[in-house]
């Protein structure tokens, strides 16, 4: 199935050929046909006020302005606020809990005319790779209902990947946009970090992660990221540098295209994703790019430990906040530390609390010097092998070692779960983009490709994207 | 001690899983040692010397007037649920 792509959308809007209601209408169609077994959706927005802001973004049209996502329906991940929508981040702790103001990435959403239509389900304040995690339910991959559609950005891909928006926001801490991409045949951007605002996101770990685009195509992504990005004064670690223009963007001329393929991120993927990311290689190769086999990144075996070390840290201080006295959810006590011990052993899931445990743990007197500032260090040393490395050549590999999994195969071993993201922590410890597209299928199940650049190269890496989606011929592609 | 610093409490039939899963992590975890005497300084931010950093950092805050009147009763944020 191929519905519309976004800037399709667009140009129809624009150009009267189609109405922007219509377009609404059907997609809130679609979701009603879908979400009782797929799940996307945490919090959905009324029809009523689905349609005033239908009714508001048409006026605006009448009056000659021009939106750049006028009408475009776009699913948010549930741990960016809203303020006029519930924002739990997955978690009970934050049942109830309604956002006083907008996310950046929000304000300039609906800036340019775009129709939140609802929040969507995540593992647990973005703590898992499945979205299984989630403290209300699993949701399910549209490719297969048995499947998981990975996480924690997995109910924004969902809706993306059965036609429930045109657009959609998720977050990157280790691989949360991307593993959920390649799952669902969408396309994910994790941008380089400070790129776009993190003002309005529950944090998790503040040095890794990032807002980011998902959509069904590289063109509709790059028309996301060009609204989303740029300096933002409410987020002291924005980059001072313009919104990206990508959406503007050609495919890149393979004859010019140099791509490192380090062995490192392909060979241990299950036979069936490494046989399709070589035979993509293969023909870019064919085409006249460079690719290069044989650049090693030998810090990898010891990437997931660093990252683990440092975001479990991160997590254990910035959770420390949900006490029982901020926010709704709260299990009173005689005393301070009885309500906000009773209130963090209620809202909070096992996985949350075992990476709290392990976070205070690695921040501990005694084990501080052998875990955390260890695991800074081992961030240089993988930081700098990475710039290196993206110096000379976009880097090429898998998302994730194996195809999607069934539910339930992978949540009860938390190592097992933790290995998902073996080849996704290195961009988010090192601050660069990574790109993820779908590549081809086995058994109908998505595969996905990610591409890797050099800070701030997102246009690089969208051009790049295009030439792959010309090869694949699977741009705007969606489940049946 | 670890649970009273998380302000975290579990069941007695809870905590024989929890300790096998949290000794599966912290063993992962230990591989970092390995990086301990190295002699490089710690990365706390992707975008140290290296990458040139934004030179002036602003200030983080929150202005009461980008909140609207809806959210606000005498000039003081409202907190819906701990009532008006």
């Amino acid at each position: 199935m191929r519905p519309l792509q976004a800037h399709e959308v667009i140009n129809e809007v624009l150009s009267g050929s189609m109405d922007l209601e219509d377009h609404v209408l059907q997609i809130l169609e679609r979701v009603k046909e879908k979400e009782d077994t797929i799940r996307a959706f945490i919090a959905l927005a009324p029809e009523s006020s689905i349609r005033a802001r239908v009714r508001e973004v048409r006026e605006w049209l009448r009056e000659g302005r021009r939106p750049r996502l006028a009408g475009l329906v776009v699913a948010v991940k549930d741990n960016i606020s809203t303020s006029f929508l519930p924002t739990t981040a997955g978690s009970r702790i934050l049942e109830g809990y309604v956002p006083p103001f907008d996310a950046t990435v929000v304000r300039r959403l609906m800036e340019e005319g775009a129709i939140v239509i609802g929040k969507t389900n995540m593992d647990e304040f973005a703590m898992g790779s499945t979205t299984e995690l989630s403290a209300y339910w699993p949701t399910r991959n549209p490719w297969d209902l048995e499947r998981v559609p990975g996480g924690s950005s997995g109910g924004s891909a969902a809706a993306l990947a059965y036609g429930g928006a045109d657009l959609a926001l998720g977050s990157d801490t280790g691989g949360s946009i991307r593993l959920p991409a390649a799952y669902t045949a969408t396309v994910g951007l994790k941008p380089t970090y400070g790129l776009v605002s993190r003002y309005g996101l529950i944090p998790y770990a503040n040095s890794l992660e990032q807002i980011g685009p998902m959509a069904r195509s590289v063109r509709d992504l790059a028309l996301l990221l060009d609204v989303i990005s740029g300096h933002d004064p409410r987020d002291a670690t924005t980059l001072r540098v313009p919104p990206t223009s990508t959406f503007i963007a050609k495919p890149a001329d393979p004859r010019s295209l140099r791509v490192c393929a380090p062995p490192e991120l392909l060979e241990a993927s299950e036979p069936p994703v490494k046989a399709a990311i070589t035979k993509l290689l293969g023909r870019l190769e064919s085409e006249g790019a460079a690719v290069i086999y044989d650049r090693h990144l030998t810090t990898i075996d010891d990437a997931l430990a660093v990252y683990y070390t440092i975001a479990l840290a991160e997590a254990a201080s910035n959770l420390a906040r949900y006490d029982g006295k901020l926010y709704p959810f709260v299990r009173i006590a005689p005393t301070y530390t009885g309500t906000a011990t009773e209130t963090r052993s209620r809202g909070f899931g096992p996985e949350v609390k075992r990476r709290i445990i392990m976070g205070v743990t690695s921040l501990s007197e005694g084990y501080r010097d052998e875990l955390y500032m260890a695991a800074a260090k081992g961030r240089r040393v993988i930081r700098d092998e990475v710039l290196a490395m993206s110096r000379n050549c976009l880097i090429a590999g898998s998302v994730s070692p194996v195809l999607p999994p069934r539910l339930g195969e992978r949540i009860t071993d938390p190592l097992k779960l933790y290995a998902l993201d073996i080849y996704t922590v290195i961009a988010n410890l090192s601050g660069v983009p990574s790109l993820t597209l779908p590549v081809d299928f086995y058994s109908d199940l998505p595969i996905g490709m990610q591409l890797m650049g050099p800070p701030l190269s997102e246009a690089q890496l969208i051009s790049a994207g295009l030439l792959v989606e010309s090869l694949t011929g699977l741009a705007g592609v969606a489940a049946p | 001690m670890l649970l009273r610093l998380s302000r975290l409490s579990f069941n007695d039939d809870e905590l024989p899983e929890l300790c096998a899963k949290l000794r599966e992590i912290r063993q992962l975890l230990s591989r970092v040692r390995k990086f301990k005497d190295l002699n490089v300084r710690p990365l706390y931010n992707v975008w140290d010397q290296t990458l040139e950093p934004p030179d002036v950092v602003e200030e983080r805050y929150v202005k009461l007037s980008w909140l609207g009147q809806g959210s606000l009763r005498s000039g003081m944020v409202r907190v819906p649920w701990r009532g008006e």
